[in-house]
């Protein structure tokens, strides 16, 4: 290839459970803003713009590329709108690299975000669809089997799940822009308080699943 | 940089509707065929991409199902955007300036059919302000329109022109939808839509498909005797509230055409992605067309109009005629969002 990529900075906003103080512009500017602020850069210095989030129907919003255009300072200038399933943060930060390795542009923004509290995250996955019966699962619903197989398969610790959730968690308490962790953010959480709660989907408890609203972005040259 | 081409176009013949077919019965004939055309197969494809929406089908990731009209196993490099299947080709061509491989294979697929489109597309909307008023397609359509004619710029007969033109043109196109001579005089007795658009200004809502094989360098010479070179591509945006741009120039058109190098040399035929007739003129002096250019020879989408596959279309048809020898010099554009607000421009050439 004939272009070197780096990172040279990112932006990541708080995660909560729901930001009410922001909207999904402000969200995604946010996070946009302490990227540049990282490479100490400003907007001026953006080349083309990467936002990657799927699926659409999370925000509500069709190709809201369009929309966010604004508040990524994107007018006059390529922005590019990255879709793939449950890969997507990743995918964004192949094309992004892509347009800096193929020679394209020098320096790229790439973003993603998700603003799960102004839809209805866990249900845009369980439409009704003609001649099919409705799945009313949600991410669950989809995951839970899936997570049942690969334990039966690999014959992992029934628990298994429930210890990486801990240690995540944990590591999550030396994260000032994780989400608050639960029970309590000041002692962290054991074994068994993640045993704790009743189970959603089979082996998928509350807490190991956690969705909530966030911005990520870096950029690359 | 390193040279790419469009080597292969396949498209489905749009339609009012394609009656019960899933997502792959809608990519596989054309994905196969344009494969076919270069004698190449999904094993001898470096990179697959492709651009939909889920707010047609109303279901998420149904790109996911579409993977499934290819042969993805073992794995394959696949991305998906959520935009005109032209904007998947320029993916894959930045994808294929890395040198590593020589062939892409792009597809889009857009079902219109299942839903009220211009309902559908409020949803493009800022979702606090704009959508909750119910601004559907055509609407934001005819605010455009009408700026034109009051900056006097265009009048209602240039609109009816431009319509009767582009489906004259699409009567030698098996794959239009909408074809025939029609009056300009009788276009203009019809009733308003959304003032000062008619329904014949406005273009037909179709169901189609169509793919694209791109190849580099030498790759694209043993494929075909005259490879569509894409000698530049570039796309640009502009402000998303209608209010914020003038809606009667596209400068994002304009930088992009540009950026492309539109103006370096005699343009032949260009395919340009205008839904709404009077897009055709804003396009047209955006791109310093004049009227030596064969406009939309296909009918474009006046003719036929399938979501997230009618910009990919144009490129198709454009780079048909530089693989034919009928054009030596091609300009191909998609649009994405209401009034034009993000334009990708490029320019195909034989030599």
């Amino acid at each position: 290839m004939a272009e070197q990529c780096a990172v040279i900075g990112i932006g990541q906003t708080r995660h909560r459970e729901s930001r009410r103080d922001l909207s999904i512009p402000g969200l995604v500017r946010d996070a946009a803003l302490r990227a540049l602020q990282d490479a100490d850069m400003t907007w001026k210095d953006i080349d083309s713009i990467v936002i990657g989030s799927a699926p659409d129907m999370f925000e509500g919003v069709m190709m809201p590329e369009l929309w966010l255009s604004d508040a990524l300072g994107a007018a006059a200038k390529p922005i590019f709108r990255v879709h793939t399933a449950g890969s997507v943060g990743g995918s964004t930060a192949v094309a992004a690299c892509h347009l800096v390795e193929g020679g394209v542009h020098e320096k790229v923004l790439a973003l993603g975000f998700e603003k799960q509290s102004e839809a209805n995250a866990m249900w845009a996955l369980s439409p009704v669809i003609p001649f099919q019966p409705q799945l009313v699962a949600g991410a669950g619903g989809y995951f839970a089997p899936l997570i049942r197989s690969y334990i039966r398969r690999s014959d992992a610790h029934p628990d298994a799940g429930c210890m990486v959730a801990v240690k995540d968690r944990q590591h999550g308490l030396l994260s000032q822009r994780a989400p608050s962790p639960r029970p309590d953010p000041r002692r962290g959480e054991s074994l068994t308080d993640a045993l704790g709660p009743h189970s959603l989907f089979g082996d998928l408890s509350v807490v190991r699943r956690r969705g909530g609203d966030g911005a990520r972005q870096r950029k690359a040259r | 940089m390193r040279d790419v081409a469009i080597v292969s176009f396949s498209q489905l013949p749009s339609v009012k509707e394609i009656e019960a077919a899933d997502e792959p019965e809608l990519v596989q004939p054309v994905t196969s065929d344009a494969m076919k055309q270069v004698g190449l197969t999904q094993d001898d494809i470096g990179f697959t991409c492709s651009g939909s929406s889920d707010y047609l089908p109303g279901r998420p990731f149904s790109f996911v199902a579409a993977i499934d009209g290819l042969k993805a196993w073992p794995p394959i490099r696949e991305s998906h955007v959520e935009m005109d299947g032209a904007f998947a080709l320029y993916e894959a061509w930045v994808r294929l300036l890395h040198g590593d491989i020589d062939t892409a294979l792009v597809f889009s697929f857009g079902k219109s059919s299942l839903a009220s489109v211009p309902d559908v597309l409020n949803l493009q909307n800022d979702p606090y302000y704009v959508q909750p008023l119910g601004l559907d397609s055509i609407s934001a359509a005819a605010l455009q329109a009408q700026a034109m004619i009051d900056a006097r710029k265009a009048t209602e007969r240039d609109f009816a022109e431009i319509a009767v033109r582009s489906r004259k043109s699409a009567i030698d196109n098996p794959n239009a939808h909408v074809k025939g001579e029609f009056s300009v005089e009788d276009m203009l007795q019809e009733p308003y839509i959304s003032s000062p658009l008619r329904k014949s200004f406005c273009p037909p809502v179709s169901d189609s498909a169509a793919a694209v094989v791109l190849a580099a360098g030498d790759a694209a010479k043993r494929l075909v005797r005259r490879p569509a070179w894409i000698r530049g591509i570039d796309h640009r945006t502009e402000p998303h509230a209608l209010g914020q741009r003038d809606l009667t120039a596209s400068l994002s058109a304009r930088l992009a055409g540009e950026k492309a190098g539109v103006g370096e040399g005699k343009v032949d035929v260009a395919e340009l992605h205008a839904p709404f007739a009077h897009q055709e003129l804003i396009l047209r002096e955006a791109l310093g067309l004049g009227d030596e250019v064969d406009i939309n020879p296909s009918g474009g989408a006046l003719a036929a109009n399938s979501l997230m596959t009618a910009g990919l279309i144009r490129f198709g048809e454009a780079a048909s005629r530089v693989l034919s020898g009928a054009a030596n010099r091609a300009v191909a554009h998609a649009t994405s969002g209401a009034c034009l607000q993000q334009n990708l421009v490029a320019v195909l050439e034989g030599q």
